[in-house]
């Protein structure tokens, strides 16, 4: 695909849409999905994660926002980009909106599966100017830390990912995330590269770094109970570990430390599918769910940061402790280019994927 | 005299949710495999040529292999038991054997990390009998094995039981009068008799694992990647439809071959017997 689309605020969301190839499988999306029939009904579907994501999102989102405009909120499983692209090419919505990373974002604009923002809906003056772009909006962030077992190294010990690198000081088997967006990171920066010089990506240099941690990467994790389990078992000594699955681990008696120094912080964004008929409710509902209150409720349930500065009036300092977002934690934090990380992604796959059978 | 309806007409119902719910979207699989981006071969000449993809296929086709022997190996000692055992026995084991279908094969797979992980039982087992450095299986090719193995070994025997039941024991009585071993009667009659059961279940065996995926990612060393985590890698991390549509049809031919093979030797209608 050679369309590039920068994300900027406010870019020309008129742009024509290249024309999709035609396709069969409208008639089969129309055969698998006969419950998403009824257009004319005030409902909104939204792509849901499941686990304490719904539960946060159903209590400090769905319900009140349908409490308040009598649209009701229904989730459907499974965020993938691929379902984003289905959903274009077919006209069948099984979902409307959903949150996702930058690096989906970016893919999804390239790939002009996403509807530009509704300014006549959205209200950008209610949020920071850095949170909207042409087709998303950021809602919250998550960091991606290194987590260590304490048993196993003195708390402490570990403090970068050239010590997570280091296999002669701490021998000890480990594991690594398939999300390259943040794995090529944590390697870059192990074999020395300054945090403000990451971009533009050095593949080489990334993959050469991993080079030297192969042997020890038991397991390249891809979903987030997978790590929890491996580090709280102690199958791994080490992981890059999302922040809200350490602080659980820990909340639960496991000895782990969580470490807040150059942590990758992945801002997530709410991002419409195109051509949806129920992009007015969606916009509608993204409002609400920006509020400062609506913003901190989900993001302290949902162990997330709150992307809307306004929302930590809502928030206490101990609970503030385990959000990435925490001003204190900011100059740690090591903040994605997504677009520039988009650019290399299909090329790290293609490369991960060899490197791994080699 | 009446003409009844052509049999023909009989079977058009059936044919033609087929060609709705499996021939169409197969069709369009085909169609993105040669028109995304562009029209031609490129997808397959990239799989063709990509020695990626060669090792992948291979490596996928070696793992379904051995877990088809395996189960094999397995099964039909236990299949042969129950079938000569019958009663209650046999209901018992047949009864276990179908409760395994109960249970989701994620909830087995997860299970195994649970048995061979470092807090399991195996691992506890080896401890107490002194080793001092328990052998790892989590995360290598032998835990992929054993886990494929215990999901597929249920099809492997209720397809090889149905048909040693079914065996006349008068044959094998026969075969003892005439003078024969319990082995030269087991060679001589059951074997031959179960053949076709043992090709089905092979057959069934190997072409569900051919697509297994979950298993060996949860389970298995980084390097045991099977031909679908390809392909779900190519549309769910790259929204590549079109390499992924020409893997899944490569794929779909080498189990199509392998049909015709079993056709040639021992005749695909004896599957259904």
């Amino acid at each position: 695909m050679s369309r590039r689309v920068q994300p900027q605020s406010g870019a020309d969301p008129g742009a024509p849409a290249p024309r999709r190839r035609g396709l069969l499988l409208g008639l089969a999306g129309a055969l698998a999905c006969p419950a998403i029939s009824g257009a004319q009904a005030r409902v909104l579907y939204i792509n849901s994660q499941g686990g304490p994501w719904e539960a946060a999102a159903r209590k400090h989102l769905f319900d009140p926002f349908t409490a308040k405009t009598g649209i009701e909120v229904k989730t459907a499983p499974g965020v993938t980009m691929a379902k984003f692209a289905v959903q274009a090419r077919t006209k069948v919505y099984e979902f409307d909106i959903a949150t996702v990373g930058a690096p989906s974002v970016v893919q999804g604009m390239n790939e002009n599966l996403l509807e530009p923002v509704d300014f006549g809906l959205f209200n950008r003056a209610a949020v920071p100017a850095d949170l909207v772009f042409e087709n998303a909006v950021g809602n919250h962030a998550y960091g991606t830390n290194i987590c260590f077992n304490t048993r196993k190294y003195p708390a402490g010990s570990i403090t970068s990912w050239r010590d997570f690198w280091d296999v002669q000081r701490f021998p000890g088997s480990r594991s690594l995330g398939r999300t390259l967006s943040q794995t090529i990171v944590f390697a870059l920066l192990a074999d020395g590269v300054p945090k403000d010089k990451l971009y533009p990506i050095d593949l080489d240099r990334a993959f050469r770094s991993l080079d030297r941690i192969k042997q020890q990467v038991r397991v390249w994790w891809s979903t987030g109970p997978q790590i929890r389990q491996l580090l709280g078992d102690g199958e791994v000594d080490m992981g890059s570990v999302w922040h809200a699955h350490g602080t659980a681990l820990r909340n639960g008696g496991a000895p782990v430390e969580i470490v807040w120094n150059e942590f990758t912080m992945d801002r997530t964004y709410w991002i419409v599918s195109r051509g949806t008929p129920r992009a007015g409710f969606a916009w509608e509902f993204i409002n609400f769910a920006l509020e400062p209150e609506r913003n901190a409720g989900f993001c302290i349930d949902g162990f997330y940061g709150p992307l809307n500065p306004r929302a930590f009036d809502f928030i206490t300092p101990e609970q503030a402790e385990a959000m990435p977002t925490n001003a204190k934690y900011a100059p740690h934090a090591v903040e994605f280019d997504g677009r520039r990380m988009g650019d290399v992604m299909t090329q790290a796959s293609r490369r991960f994927e060899r490197w791994l059978q080699s | 005299m009446r003409r009844g309806l052509p049999t023909w007409l009989l079977l058009l119902p059936a044919v033609a949710y087929l060609v709705l719910v499996f021939g169409v979207p197969l069709g369009n699989t085909f169609w993105m495999s040669i028109s995304e981006p562009t029209l031609g071969l490129q997808n397959f000449e990239t799989i063709l040529t990509d020695p990626l993809y060669a090792r992948v296929y291979l490596r996928t086709v070696l793992v379904a292999g051995t877990v088809t022997l395996l189960c094999l190996a397995l099964g039909y000692p236990l299949a042969h038991y129950m079938a000569r055992k019958g009663g209650l026995v046999a209901g018992l084991l047949l009864g276990a054997c179908g409760l395994c279908f109960w249970i989701s094969y994620l909830v087995r797979t997860y299970a195994w990390t649970v048995i061979l992980g470092n807090r399991g039982p195996v691992t506890a087992l080896a401890r107490w009998l002194g080793m001092e450095q328990p052998p790892v299986l989590l995360f290598t090719t032998t835990a992929s094995l054993i886990a494929m193995t215990h999901i597929l070994l249920p099809y492997m025997v209720l397809t090889l039981y149905v048909v040693l039941a079914r065996i006349d024991a008068n044959l094998i009585r026969a075969a003892h009068i005439m003078g024969a071993s319990h082995w030269q009667a087991f060679t001589g009659v059951v074997l031959p008799l179960s053949l076709p059961a043992v090709v089905s279940g092979c057959l069934l065996v190997f072409i569900f694992c051919v697509g297994f995926y979950v298993t060996p990612t949860l389970l298995g060393s980084p390097k045991d990647m099977m031909i679908s985590s390809l392909i779900a890698n190519e549309i769910e991390t790259l929204l590549d439809f079109g390499s992924a549509s020409a893997l899944a049809m490569v794929l779909l031919a080498a189990v199509l071959v392998l049909l015709a093979a079993y056709d040639r030797l021992v005749g695909i209608d004896r599957i259904m017997r």
